[in-house]
């Protein structure tokens, strides 16, 4: 990128921080004082209590960052001057798509250190683990961490959450790009999101198979499919037969739903965009 | 494209939009240096063929020409060369005057800070009062600011005084002029409000329905396109007058507005009008776009 180049991302980066840097610091309460309370109380164990918090909590506010930046520009009438400056779209959406991840990766870190924090606070009892965790965790990814410091089962958690809600975050920033309002993108980030619930569940137990127990072609490929779901690794974690491939989904989910996604953008800033965007 | 010298060139320019022609075959020239008047209702289509001249949008056919430059394939360079203000131009509330100044300037290795300075000095604007605090005329004013600091060739304003009340428009058109006059910038300028088009512009064009329906000098549309009264007992065959684009009765009269009004005469023969009425702007823009083209009917 020439100098000229880099002064012009560093000023959208600065606007995009002024402007969305209250969604980080709400977001990031939110998030911390959910997991460092219920971490601190220890009524379930850790890894169930990153799940919980990073799950629903974590895409809620994964939609929260993807919907805001270009719909809010959009309802309050400021895009229409952005996008005359002579800056390319591309440039523009690659900024606002950075800061939002830029955000959601921050997010996610102090909330995780508010919880070793937390967990630091209770002298790292080990956890009263229930009887049938040793069952559930024996064979998969997971249960490497049955026996780890809490620190570390968190991190490992914290690490597949950022990677997995990233992977959720770009395809759903470029597609809520197209919303005039933020009530528009954020019913539509939800929709999204429960059609990507829904597909992730055809991974779980039972999937490949119908209700009569034999496994169809369908059902096979359904199940199949749901290796491409950004949210997959959380399920595959849990699964004897993909638990050891995990870091390799891991790998090819953010080739697949952010290093692809960026690159058609980067490649393509004229037509594609404003074609879809239409403005 | 005939014109060497112009900064603006439109050739067979067409955009719909879900079915509906938006622009139907624009063909356009404002040659260097000119104050270029661009005229049409609401929903004309104005917005949208600036839109596409900034590089915006994409027509479905047809190419122009910015200073030289393509903006559909050069976007990011035809509007670093273009001074472009919008209408009803929303900027961030959040930022200081001088924060905005610093930050659009970034975008245009061209800019002249002195020549920022010296306008927002002449604009009366405070460089740390809050955008968002500024009156509407202030808005504008800053917003013309920033479309003449990088020291444009070619300055496209898109009804600029739009919503302004009068004593602000006077005050902002007054700055516009005072700064263009004498500089040889190119300035496109788009409005619904005639009154303030027609004593600066050299040359118009309007729009209607996504058609040019004329393009041409103001002193030549001023020339021959006149209204001509006769008196309702004088059989005129109005079907015969060449460029006719009005007609009205009333009071026992006959009023009819011509495009051309050597060639009317000459079709007239020996019918004389009652008399020959010059027309402005405002009046001779209603006729192309409202004008009856038809006789009415007795009665």
């Amino acid at each position: 990128m020439p100098a000229n180049g880099q002064k012009i991302f560093r000023a959208l980066l600065r606007k995009e921080w002024q402007e969305q840097r209250w969604r980080f610091f709400l977001g990031a309460t939110v998030l911390s004082g959910l997991l460092a309370g219920l971490l601190r109380a220890q009524i379930i164990p850790n890894g169930e209590a990153a799940l919980l918090i990073y799950g629903p909590v974590g895409l809620v506010m994964t939609i929260f960052l993807a919907m805001g930046s270009v719909a809010s520009e959009r309802a309050d009438h400021t895009w229409e001057f952005l996008t005359v400056q002579p800056v390319s779209r591309a440039r523009l959406l690659g900024t606002k798509w950075a800061m939002g991840l830029a955000l959601l990766a921050g997010i996610i870190a102090i909330a995780t250190t508010a919880g070793m924090v937390a967990m630091a606070s209770r002298g790292f009892r080990r956890l009263p683990e229930f009887e049938y965790e040793e069952i559930r965790y024996r064979s998969n990814f997971f249960h490497l961490l049955t026996g780890a410091h809490p620190i570390q089962t968190i991190g490992v958690f914290a690490l597949v959450a950022t990677i997995s809600l990233a992977c959720w975050y770009t395809p759903l920033f470029f597609l809520l790009t197209r919303a005039k309002h933020e009530f528009t993108a954020a019913l539509g980030g939800i929709f999204l999101t429960i059609a990507l619930l829904v597909w992730l569940i055809q991974l779980s137990a039972g999937a490949s198979t119908d209700f009569a127990g034999t496994v169809s072609f369908y059902h096979a490929a359904l199940s199949c499919s749901g290796l491409l779901n950004p949210l997959s690794p959380a399920v595959l974690g849990f699964s004897e037969n993909f638990a050891p491939f995990l870091p390799v989904l891991l790998l090819a989910q953010v080739g697949l739903w952010i290093v692809l996604p960026v690159w058609l953008v980067g490649r393509n800033s004229g037509r594609l965009i404003q074609k879809w965007m239409q403005t | 494209m005939s014109n060497s010298n112009a900064d603006i060139r439109i050739e067979g320019l067409r955009k719909s939009f879900g079915g509906r022609d938006v622009l139907r075959d624009v063909n356009l020239e404002v040659p260097a240096g000119s104050i270029f008047g661009f005229l049409g209702l609401n929903g004309a289509g104005k917005t949208t063929l600036i839109r596409i001249l900034l590089g915006l949008l994409q027509p479905d056919a047809g190419r122009c020409l910015m200073a030289g430059i393509d903006p559909l394939t050069q976007p990011i360079e035809a509007r670093r060369r273009i001074g472009y203000m919008a209408e009803n131009q929303v900027m961030y509330g959040w930022m200081r005057v001088n924060e905005l100044i610093e930050w659009v300037a970034l975008f245009y290795p061209a800019w002249d800070a002195t020549l920022a300075e010296d306008l927002l000095q002449r604009m009366r604007l405070d460089p740390s009062q809050k955008v968002g605090a500024l009156s509407k005329g202030q808005t504008s004013r800053l917003a013309l600011l920033l479309a003449l600091s990088h020291r444009p060739k070619l300055v496209i304003l898109d009804d600029p005084t739009l919503g302004l009340d009068p004593i602000a428009r006077r005050d902002l058109l007054r700055d516009m002029i005072g700064h263009l006059q004498d500089q040889g910038i190119t300035v496109f300028f788009s409005s619904h409000l005639l009154y303030e088009i027609e004593p600066i512009c050299d040359r118009v064009a309007i729009l209607h329905e996504g058609r040019i329906l004329r393009c041409a000098p103001v002193d030549e549309l001023r020339e021959n396109i006149k209204r001509l009264v006769f008196q309702s007992s004088q059989y005129i065959d109005t079907s015969k007058l060449p460029g006719l684009l009005d007609i009205q009765s009333y009071d026992g009269q006959l009023a009819v507005t011509v495009e051309d009004v050597d060639a009317t005469r000459r079709a007239l023969g020996p019918i004389h009008p009652l008399r020959e009425v010059d027309l402005n702007l405002d009046e001779i823009f209603e006729a192309y776009v409202t004008g009856r083209r038809e006789a009415p009917h007795a009665g």
